[in-house]
């Protein structure tokens, strides 16, 4: 069983981030299956057009492709997480949601920055997905790098790199200046 | 086996390939962007130069604050936004995800195949 699932989980590695973007199309477009579904259930009168090429299908393939980049890091400081404490939280009269808030979260917080560096870099330089799902309409700084540097306006396209490298930078350094991640690690 | 080198294994001594492949990979080309952004350029060429026109282009009419915002900072706040929204959502399912695989999975198989049964759903590909 364990060795047919991994064979299973082999599969996505042959297609690339772009295939499972363009995959979102035909489920999300103005004849696609969503709209079709809410059309022949009667719930809507027209195609519904902020289904595709709009910020939320921007969002729902960015969702998609990069929840991973958070569960890893999260689910690895979890493990790392001494049941024994838990239980003293419980011995102590905590339920389960002052747990989750006062012992969980704060154990993990390593992990929620990690994954956050993570998220925030990819989707900072991104413009492939902003491109295809956005429709090319929905403007974004890897956009312009990639459109400057297609005119071979390199200088330019260096310029904006920089200034994006920088401001990404920052934000991962007030990032760190609030959780310390060396010293929780 | 270390008498038979004769070498005693340091710290500096074991991060020299990665250290090569940073610098030949990362470092070097991240240098070349950071020179080239002070170059000039004109229809077909790139011409070495020291000029800040690269960056003061960028930032044409983004201090006039009468007008509209500009382009850049238009841009800019844009890919802010996607990333706050990303980012929100991405930690709450990741959050929750990895809860229930870390504390609700009890058997350490049942938890190696749900954890592929995620890398599977969300296609890890790096």
């Amino acid at each position: 069983m364990a060795n047919r699932l991994f064979l299973l989980c082999t599969i996505p590695f042959w297609t690339s981030n772009v295939i499972r973007m363009i995959s979102w199309i035909p489920l999300l477009g103005r004849n696609g299956l969503v709209n079709d579904f809410l059309l022949s259930t009667g719930l809507i009168d027209a195609p519904q057009e902020w289904l595709l090429y709009s910020g939320f299908s921007i969002v729902l393939a960015f969702v998609h492709l990069y929840t991973l980049f958070m569960i890893v890091p999260i689910f690895n400081s979890m493990m790392r997480i001494d049941k024994s404490i838990i239980e003293a939280a419980y011995d102590n009269g905590a339920n389960g949601l002052q747990i989750l808030w006062n012992v969980i979260i704060p154990l993990c917080k390593p992990g929620i920055v990690i994954g956050s560096i993570f998220v925030i870099t990819v989707v900072m330089g991104d413009f492939i997905t902003i491109g295809i799902m956005g429709g090319q309409q929905i403007p974004s700084i890897g956009k312009i790098i990639y459109v400057e540097m297609s005119y071979l306006q390199l200088p330019a396209a260096a310029a904006n790199a920089v200034i994006l490298l920088a401001l990404t930078l920052l934000i991962i350094w007030i990032m760190t200046k609030m959780i310390d991640i060396r010293k929780e690690l | 086996m270390m008498k038979f080198l004769k070498l005693k294994p340091s710290v500096g001594l074991l991060s020299i390939p990665y250290s090569l492949i940073f610098m030949f990979f990362f470092f070097i080309p991240l240098v070349l962007t950071l020179i080239i952004s002070f170059w000039d350029y004109n229809e077909y060429s790139i011409i070495p130069d020291f000029i800040f026109e690269n960056y003061s282009y960028i930032f044409k009419d983004c201090f006039n604050f009468e007008k509209d915002m500009c382009v850049t900072f238009r841009t800019y706040l844009s890919t802010f936004i996607f990333c706050f929204i990303t980012w929100f959502f991405t930690l709450i399912i990741g959050f929750f995800v990895a809860y229930f695989l870390a504390f609700y999975v009890n058997s350490v198989t049942w938890q190696i195949d749900y954890f592929y049964f995620v890398l599977f759903h969300f296609g890890l590909r790096m």
